[in-house]
């Protein structure tokens, strides 16, 4: 009896953890009244998320951002960001990003806090994996994957078509391992209308690298 | 590099800056207000890894006045030596180094700085490398742990992209324990001077290819700007995340450092300015990117910048301070060999650098004291060239210091006049400051030469006691009084004149 008890509880959990995702539209729409992290179709509504006391957070290391982006954006590790086409940044920044260099630099702890340099070391690591990414989707000819989906026409897509909606999806699935909120969804479809908006020449591929740049940088990416 | 603004202490921080986050440009961040440019000073602080002697340097006994010279570490009396108008002796010993035969620099430096020159003697408190290194940094906590250079920093850097820039290593790389410290005042570490610049810009010289080597476009700064608003203004400050650990002082802190602290850096372009790569096998046009305008004058000064680590850290230290970048920079070697290129010295620098001197004291000390000395002179130099303000006639190098920190001294003993012997860690020593602000051409202290040891000397009047011993606490005291910064410690007035 005991043991039906537990494999019930345990069966309820894991639909609690899983039903969602399972549950979403073939589209990739979330369903109505709600995704996994509280969002619904509806519009920014209260954030039910209770406040941290403590607080504790912990900054991913180079390495730990390294292998999120290779592994989210199916790129080898070869492939990730090179400073002047020779050393991984996470290698040359790996001070600013919670590593040490102990043999080159004398460095044998980690700092336990960010630098002024450490934004800018993320930031150009995820930039150039992503582009990596979009350019590889949109120009190489190579199997898609994750901008695969997207019509593009003359360079341009439809930011409402449900193909964004899936690929918006996915990003965040694939950074976040989570569904976007449906503001989340409303903004990175803004974030195409404002770089179409200034001209640009390739503004889908843009945004793709970009949408996938301000997923991966997020504090929630960043941070755990 | 242990950083020790935990949590307890970036509220102090936060609490002393009146309660905004204390980084460059802001309004509230200390309780003074920043001194005008011409008022800055500036601290360079050489960190002689390994234990540099002051006995093998500025304060040499010679054989005729010890009575134990044969077991004492002392030098031949033609070999100290005393260029004219100089208070200061110095050692005239050119040896041997890994095969290379090197020449003496010291007596060219004390001639040439002698007025700047200040040797006080001092008693170190641990003979662990990273504990003295640390403890030279911070007086053994003579200020609520503050290291000089976070001192300065907060003194006069407020103004600065990156106050206080540190490339050394090991103790001498770690941050002090004030909890009061202002964010901002603490060290941005430079593993790499070479390659450091291109951390100051989030974009620049980012090059994808199509696999064969030709690059692709990529979107373009405003393009990247809209996506890092969109994350400022909506994808972070919405998210579950930010509002659980809203509380957290590391996610304040990064998103003060992401989104103020790195808008100013990219907009200052000093990823070009202080671009340190020459060219080689790099097509920088390829990068977008340009070497520094300052190249052709630093690479004349330290021309092993390319593969000499401490070269190329003094080539960046000068860039920081004469672009006002920052007004504390640390630098020097660490336990590594730096081997020369065909055409140079076999090894620039010995392995364990000063430390060295366990196997070949003398001809460890006299060749790592002509490397960081040679360096320092290439400093002053181009320190000189430099108007703290244009037309002002004040030349940066009148409001620099020298600080030449080291982690001990060495044991004074050999046998039988040997001129090749090792030695120990010692506690006991002194330290080399050079700066117009010093009371300079002046040894403080003195040293016993039937025993090698120093001894120290009133604060006040500066007259030699052979019954005291000098603390860190007093150089540090006296250190930061020359530089302006008022500490309440007790005062080392001898020091400043």
């Amino acid at each position: 009896m005991r043991f039906e008890w537990s494999l019930a509880l345990g069966l309820l959990a894991l639909a609690a953890c899983t039903g969602d995702l399972g549950s979403s539209p073939p589209d990739g729409r979330p369903p109505p009244g709600g995704g996994g992290d509280g969002g619904d179709d509806r519009g920014p509504d209260p954030d039910p998320t209770p406040v941290s006391p403590k607080a504790t957070v912990k900054r991913k290391t180079g390495t730990q951002i390294g292998n999120d982006l290779a592994q989210a954006l199916e790129l080898g590790s070869d492939e990730l960001c090179r400073e002047l086409g020779q050393e991984p940044c996470a290698e040359v920044h790996a001070i600013a990003l919670r590593g040490v260099s102990a043999y080159t630099a004398g460095v044998f702890e980690p700092l336990e806090v960010s630098t002024a340099t450490s934004p800018i070391a993320v930031d150009r690591l995820v930039l150039s994996a992503c582009q990596t990414r979009a350019w590889r989707d949109f120009e190489s000819g190579d199997a898609p994957a994750l901008f695969g989906d997207l019509r593009v026409t003359e360079g341009r897509l439809d930011p409402d078509a449900p193909e964004v909606e899936a690929v918006i999806t996915e990003l965040y699935r694939r950074a976040l391992l989570r569904d976007p909120k449906a503001t989340e969804q409303m903004h990175l479809r803004d974030l195409y209308r404002h770089i179409e908006a200034t001209g640009a020449t390739a503004p889908a591929r843009d945004w793709a690298a970009l949408s996938c740049f301000a997923v991966f940088t997020t504090l929630e990416a960043v941070f755990y | 590099m242990p950083s020790l603004l935990h949590r307890r202490r970036f509220l102090a921080s936060l609490t002393a800056c009146g309660g905004a986050l204390c980084l460059p440009g802001r309004g509230a961040r200390t309780a003074h207000s920043a001194p005008a440019s011409g008022d800055r000073r500036y601290l360079i602080t050489l960190g002689m890894f390994g234990g540099a002697s002051i006995i093998d340097s500025f304060l040499p006994i010679a054989h005729g006045e010890s009575a134990n010279a044969a077991t004492v570490n002392c030098f031949p009396d033609s070999m100290v030596v005393q260029p004219p108008g100089a208070n200061l002796r110095t050692v005239d010993w050119s040896g041997n180094n890994f095969g290379h035969n090197y020449t003496s620099g010291l007596p060219g430096f004390l001639a040439a700085h002698k007025d700047d020159m200040l040797v006080a003697t001092v008693t170190g408190t641990s003979v662990n490398h990273t504990i003295g290194q640390r403890r030279a940094m911070t007086g053994n906590g003579a200020w609520q742990g503050r290291t000089l250079p976070e001192a300065v920093a907060a003194a006069y850097g407020q103004d600065c992209p990156l106050p206080n820039v540190n490339m050394s290593s090991n103790g001498f790389a770690q941050n002090g324990d004030d909890i009061a410290l202002p964010g901002w005042a603490y060290a941005e570490p430079v593993p790499d001077p070479v390659l450091w610049p291109l951390s100051l810009h989030g974009t620049r010289a980012l090059r994808i290819d199509d696999g064969a080597g030709a690059p692709q476009e990529g979107p373009n700064d405003e393009l990247v700007g809209l996506a890092r608003a969109l994350r400022r203004d909506h994808l972070d400050p919405e998210s579950s995340f930010h509002r659980t650990f809203q509380l957290s002082p590391d996610l304040a802190r990064w998103r003060q450092q992401r989104d103020e602290v790195m808008p100013r850096l990219e907009a200052a372009s000093l990823i070009s300015k202080l671009n340190l790569v020459a060219g080689g096998g790099v097509a920088l046009e390829d990068y977008g990117l340009t070497s520094s305008p300052d190249l052709a004058a630093v690479t004349a000064a330290f021309p092993r910048l390319g593969h000499d680590p401490l070269h190329a850290q003094a080539a960046m230290a000068y860039l920081l301070i004469k672009h006002d970048i920052a007004v504390s920079v640390t630098l020097g070697p660490n336990f590594n060999v730096t081997a020369g290129a065909p055409g140079e010295p076999p090894i620039l620098n010995p392995p364990l650098s000063f430390d060295h001197s366990h196997t070949d004291h003398r001809n460890a000390q006299a060749f790592m004291w002509t490397r960081m000395l040679d360096v320092a002179d290439a400093l002053i130099t181009l320190l000189k060239t430099e108007e703290t303000s244009p037309g002002s006639g004040v030349s940066k190098w009148d409001r620099t210091m020298i600080y030449c920190a080291t982690d001990f001294g060495r044991t004074k003993g050999r046998t039988d006049t040997a001129d090749r012997f090792g030695t120990g860690h010692d506690l006991n020593n002194g330290v080399l400051a050079i700066s117009p602000l010093l009371a300079g051409n002046r040894v403080l202290g003195g040293v016993d030469p039937d025993t090698g040891m120093t001894y120290g000397f009133d604060p006040t009047s500066g007259a030699p006691d052979p019954g005291r011993e000098m603390s860190m606490r007093d150089i540090y005291s006296g250190l930061a009084e020359a530089l302006g910064i008022p500490t309440g410690l007790a005062p080392v007035s001898a020091m400043t004149g």
